[in-house]
């Protein structure tokens, strides 16, 4: 069984919002110009083994009129459905109005109907020629009102919508959340038994895509983090001086890839979640010159308090492995000092950046090398950017056209809000990926920040 | 990672062979002990073989391949390449991948070897034991030759193991010819508990790899979204132009059903119209203009905040009035308390419309909102 729910009402009344926001994508176009959805366009959405279709539709134009024209062909409540048919099938109707026949063709295919009104302003009476129109087509409707800039009108138009629907919700389609959007579904399975199951269906594979994004978006920062942190710009040339000349050619390189390479990351993210025609603003980081300026990163990364006790915690943690080895004979010496000797070299090297090196090669000439990054913040300030990026793009809404503004992280407080086993171990892998060693369980140790 | 790859294989292949080549020179008479051989290509690569699969169910276990790139020895390069696998799965596996070649070129490297040393020199194979006898022996060597049962020559036998039993202090007269026929068995071992295993198991990893490789690619693209871009072209045409006065002795016919506080306000700016008729989608009116009017502007007040529709087009298309009237459209907003300047959004939404219709202009007076008293 197909789910088709025909998303109709005013011209310009957000009717488009609803359907990317149900949809889950912003690929579907929406216009603050009336009238910019012609015809009917039917939105198939499949997710897990799910499957269901949003009909964005033309808004009307011309209800009056069609009400009379419909009163005219109906004479009883019995012939009502019947004369909507006929009103979709007349070939004069397509002529005179090619809007409502337009919208009221998949709703006589049997599409349940999602009625749209702009809450933010009053209710009119000109609305009820249209209200009754769809109530004549006979099929399970649900009313939304979307209060656009203001909820100052819903009352009224609740009280206005009960008289024809049996369920009205408000629903702002730039703000609603996950679960609201999950609501609107769960309402239908109540109005019509025999989508009950696959609504239920739909509904879980919703939830499981929400997990499985959740997931993947830790393997995109594992990624992100270990590329990142390890990345290094090298050429070979035949005499020291060559390579001294090098400097700023791989300097440039090796920063501008960096950049791009997390807004690669950060691009994944967004397809991820289905935001394709997301830009994002970053004010306080946008270029390579700034990237890489260390006094911003503490925005955006631990200050340089912060960055001590963690590197103290990672530092301690591996010597800990060394005093477990020797059963504690060393009466705690390794967890002091690696402690001591990681929390000091973060202190020191908190303005470190990557360091430009020239080395011989056995079998003759130099390379030159610019990087990789030796910054123990780094790390946190890309952990930070990603954070919050995924944090918006789960709270925003497809319906939303604005760009989104990587602004300053609060990535302290999410850290502090894990276990402090979880931040023992957070610390310890994030030290190690800043040394360029391979971590296996970053995955596992960067999980529960997604969750904080 | 190729680079990697061949280097481990590389090594991999050198010392099977050099470890092969030592084990197998022997002593001093080329005498070669048997349960060694035996250690060597047969418990300890059936003992490989189980840690590898310890390794394959351990999720942090690093694998012989993932200890070696631990090694300060690698250029940057690799270490970048191999980082830039995704942590977790993807590395992992690709880690007991690279273990699996480093056992299997080991293996290669044994064979190459001992082949090599049959071919080139006279290996005597031997056995010694206190505490074994050939009696204790031979169900033990039976049992591990069961896989090559086929090879009738290359099974052990009681006898042989009794000729091949080597006492240091004695010196009994062993037939070179003889104790040389353990090559076969050897060879057997080794290419059935060392080779043909790890091969098995390489190609296991690489699939199993490149498997979960297509597991992290596909599973981005979990939701197909079909959208015909049928609704996405902008919407053209040209504005109308605004206007902020009108003409005393004007028709004002509202179609947005203003409210008469509204009205009352609104006609202390404008000033009050000849003439006011209320109209509307409903409307039956559509009565010619008076005469009194000919020639003088027609105003119709709309809701601004309603979307232009095709019954108020329909409605102004069929008003039966020339182009000597002045014809302007006066949108309008307001609440309970207060008449509101009207958005910019709707302003340039009923130029738009305007625009189509020709002739049409949109009116708005200055300083029109304000509290309704």
């Amino acid at each position: 069984m197909t789910l088709v729910f025909a998303v109709v009402g005013h011209p310009n009344k957000g009717k488009s919002s609803i359907v990317a926001t149900l949809a889950q994508d912003d690929s579907v176009a929406i216009s603050s110009q009336s009238g910019t959805t012609r015809v009917a366009e039917t939105i198939q959405v499949e997710v897990g083994t799910s499957r269901f279709s949003l009909v964005d539709t033309p808004g009307f134009q011309r209800p009056a009129r069609v009400l009379q024209w419909l009163e005219q062909h109906a004479d009883n409540a019995e012939q009502r459905q019947d004369a909507v048919r006929k009103f979709v099938e007349n070939s004069d109707c397509q002529t005179q109005f090619p809007d409502e026949v337009e919208l009221l063709q998949p709703i006589i295919s049997g599409a349940a109907i999602l009625y749209v009104v702009d809450g933010s302003r009053p209710y009119g009476m000109e609305y009820e020629a249209e209200m009754e129109i769809l109530r004549w087509t006979g099929q399970v409707s649900m009313a939304l009102i979307n209060p656009i800039s203001n909820e100052q009108n819903i009352t009224s138009w609740q009280q206005a919508l009960s008289q024809y629907f049996k369920v009205v919700k408000v629903f702002n389609a730039v703000q609603a959340d996950f679960e609201k959007q999950m609501s609107i579904l769960e309402t239908f399975a109540m109005l019509r038994e025999d989508w009950h199951a696959p609504i239920r269906a739909l509904i879980d594979d919703y939830q499981a895509q929400r997990a499985m994004q959740g997931l993947q978006s830790v393997r995109l920062l594992a990624g992100l983090l270990t590329d990142m942190c390890a990345y290094q710009e090298s050429q070979k040339v035949l005499t020291r001086a060559q390579a001294k000349q090098l400097q700023p050619v791989l300097e440039k390189q090796f920063y501008s890839r960096l950049g791009r390479r997390e807004k690669q990351a950060h691009k994944a993210l967004k397809d991820l979640y289905h935001y394709h025609n997301l830009d994002i603003e970053s004010v306080e980081l946008p270029t390579e010159d700034n990237l890489f300026d260390t006094e911003k990163w503490i925005i955006w990364g631990l200050n340089r308090r912060q960055l001590l006790v963690a590197a103290t915690m990672a530092g301690a943690a591996t010597g800990a492995v060394v005093d477990l080895g020797l059963a504690g004979q060393s009466l705690f010496m390794g967890a002091l000092t690696g402690g001591l000797i990681a929390g000091g070299s973060a202190w020191f090297g908190a303005d470190r950046l990557a360091e430009f090196k020239i080395s011989g090669l056995p079998v003759g000439g130099y390379e030159a090398r610019q990087g990789p990054m030796k910054n123990r913040n780094f790390p946190y300030v890309l952990l930070s950017r990603f954070l919050f990026l995924h944090q918006a793009l789960q709270q925003r809404t497809h319906a939303r056209r604005d760009s989104l503004r990587l602004e300053e992280g609060d990535l302290s407080s999410r850290i502090e809000r894990l276990t402090p086993e979880q931040q023992k171990v957070l610390h310890r892998h994030l030290e190690k990926i800043s040394q360029q060693q391979a971590s296996d369980v970053l995955e596992s140790a960067l999980k529960p920040l997604f969750r904080s | 990672m190729r680079q990697f790859s061949m280097v481990l294989g590389a090594l991999g292949l050198l010392s099977g062979f050099v470890l092969v080549m030592s084990v197998l020179s022997g002593d001093a008479q080329g005498r070669v002990n048997l349960l060694y051989l035996l250690l060597l290509f047969v418990f300890l690569p059936v003992f490989g073989l189980l840690l590898s699969l310890v390794f394959l169910i351990r999720t942090s276990a690093l694998g012989l391949a993932g200890l070696l790139l631990e090694l300060p020895i690698w250029p940057a390069t690799v270490r970048q390449e191999v980082l830039s696998l995704a942590p977790g799965i993807e590395r992992k596996y690709w880690l007991f991948y690279q273990t699996q070649l480093i056992s299997l070129a080991f293996a290669i490297g044994g064979l190459g070897a001992f082949l090599l040393l049959l071919a080139g020199t006279d290996i005597s194979f031997v056995w010694r034991s206190t505490l074994l006898q050939a009696d204790d022996l031979l169900p033990l060597l039976e049992w591990l030759a069961a896989p090559w049962a086929f090879w009738s020559t290359a099974q052990p036998s009681l006898v042989l193991l009794q000729q091949s039993q080597d006492f240091r202090l004695t010196t009994p007269e062993l037939s070179a010819v003889q104790l040389g026929q353990w090559w076969k068995y050897v060879c057997a071992a080794q290419v059935t508990y060392m080779l043909l295993p790890r091969a098995i198991m390489a190609l296991l990893a690489r699939s199993v790899y490149l498997g979960n490789r297509n597991v992290v690619d596909s599973s981005l693209g979990r939701k197909i979204l079909h959208i015909d871009a049928i609704n996405t072209m902008p919407m053209q045409g040209h504005l109308a132009p605004v206007v902020h006065k009108v003409d005393s002795n004007y028709l004002m016919l509202d179609w947005g059903g203003v409210p008469p506080v509204v009205a009352e306000k609104l006609y202390q700016r404008l000033g009050n119209p000849g003439d006011t008729v209320r109209t509307g989608p409903l409307s039956e009116t559509q009565r010619g203009i008076d005469s009194g009017f000919s020639g003088a502007a027609i105003v119709v007040a709309v809701k601004a905040w309603e979307p232009p529709m095709g019954e108020l087009q329909d409605y102004l298309q069929a008003l039966p009035v020339g182009d000597q009237n002045n014809k302007l459209l006066l949108p309008l907003d307001w609440n309970e308390k207060k008449l509101l300047a009207v958005q910019s959004n709707d302003l340039q939404e009923w130029r738009r419309f305007c625009g189509t219709l020709g002739g049409w202009s949109v009116l708005q007076p200055d300083d029109l909102s304000g509290e309704l008293t």
